[in-house]
């Protein structure tokens, strides 16, 4: 009795199985857009800035190690990694090849921009920043802080620290501490 | 389930995963030292202890360039997915050294069954609870792993064939419920069942015949 039990319910599963994967296949497409991440429609309210998840990120301008101007605020409609850091950092050192791997492989087809700002007031210099480039090979923006007060609104107490940002200017994650490839990887594609 | 939620350890960032990962192991290697004594917890933690230190070594393999150029990479990184799966191999091959040192007891088949399914189920759990995802695809991960925890404490793993059997319930819920979740079929934690069902059979079969080696033994 109890066999035929096991087996009824292994021949269960079975079935179970063939007719997920047939109706899988129809449904598949449709729900393409509903696995994202929720909390966002509060966003675009400029109320809600903060550095919570959910909140608004918070505007700033910057200049970067190549003269150029950087806006926040410019990069809505595109998913930002907003990277603090400093050339002292081991983990901030150990972490940049990973970032410019991905930035290299992915930056284009995940519509994602890097910006890694270093924390200059609290850095040895910008030759010193401009020699780290070199090194690493870095090609994502670097904008310098030579002010420290975006480090100083983004409370950046760890560094690194990463901030994930979606195409609506909401974070959606902070990272404290070095990632790789593949948590970016993952971080990156959770972003709407 | 997927991981949308970390969690900031100091200086450090765990996914949900991990954190699932762990609790679920400390949970299980609770359980199975109230449960089954001393003997079985220590070749479980052996086991465990071997899992996680591999995963975490096995960044000098999967990015060997990175720790040569950065040695510090071993102290910051892991071997990711593909370290999952070197951590398992080791981790099986410690345990069945270890089992076999004890003569493939019934009573450590059933503990390594027992724990095995503590484990999934505790981390599916977590897993539900702690990140964000779509409600239905949550419901069918607790009710279906919820349901073959009733199912199988009401059979209570009687003898060998009650494991096989429970083992491939196991196996066939997890990819019912795996392919309803949005990770789909190619997932670690499926994986990792699927991996574990056959090295249950692989034990329960060297205990068969090992029993049959004794017996004819016995007759010379």
């Amino acid at each position: 009795m109890k066999k035929k039990m096991i087996g009824l319910l292994v021949v269960g599963c079975l079935v179970a199985i063939a007719t997920i994967s047939f109706v899988k296949k129809n449904i598949d497409e449709k729900e393409a857009f509903e696995g994202e991440q929720m909390g966002t429609d509060l966003a675009l309210n400029p109320a809600n800035e903060g550095i919570g998840k959910g909140d608004s990120a918070p505007n700033f301008t910057l200049t970067t190690l190549d003269g150029e101007e950087v806006t926040l605020a410019d990069y809505q409609g595109k998913k930002v990694v907003l990277n603090f850091w400093a050339t002292w950092c081991p983990p901030c050192k150990a972490e940049m090849p990973h970032m410019q791997n991905y930035y290299e492989d992915m930056a284009e087809k995940e519509n994602v921009e890097i910006l890694a700002v270093n924390l200059t007031s609290g850095d040895s210099g910008v030759d010193k920043v401009q020699a780290f480039q070199e090194d690493y090979g870095l090609t994502f923006p670097i904008p310098l802080d030579e002010e420290g007060t975006v480090g100083g609104t983004y409370s950046i107490l760890t560094i690194p620290t990463t901030y994930m940002i979606d195409t609506t200017g909401t974070i959606q994650n902070k990272i404290v501490g070095p990632m790789d490839e593949q948590m970016l990887t993952n971080l990156v594609s959770n972003l709407k | 389930m997927q991981v949308t939620e970390w969690y900031i350890i100091r200086s450090l960032t765990l996914p949900a995963s991990w954190v699932s990962v762990i609790i679920a192991l400390i949970v299980t290697w609770l359980i199975l030292w109230k449960f089954y004594g001393r003997a079985v917890e220590d070749w479980f933690s052996d086991s465990a202890i071997m899992f996680i230190v591999v995963w975490k070594l096995s960044v000098i393999l999967t990015d060997f360039k990175m720790v040569v150029e950065f040695p510090l990479s071993i102290l910051y990184f892991n071997g990711g997915k593909i370290g999952v799966f070197l951590g398992l191999f080791a981790a099986l091959t410690k345990l069945y050294v270890s089992l076999r040192k004890r003569g493939f007891k019934e009573q450590d088949l059933k503990a390594l069954l027992f724990g095995f399914i503590s484990l999934q189920v505790i981390y599916q759990f977590l897993m539900v609870f702690l990140n964000d995802g779509l409600m239905w695809q949550k419901t069918i991960t607790i009710i279906f792993f919820g349901l073959f925890v009733i199912f199988a404490s009401v059979r209570i793993l009687r003898d060998d064939k009650t494991i096989q059997q429970i083992s491939i319930v196991l196996l066939l819920v997890h990819i019912i419920v795996a392919m309803l979740q949005p990770n789909g079929l190619f997932q670690t934690p499926l994986f990792v069942t699927l991996s574990v069902t056959l090295f249950i059979s692989l034990l329960l079969f060297q205990r068969k015949s090992q029993s049959k080696m004794i017996r004819v033994e016995g007759k010379l």
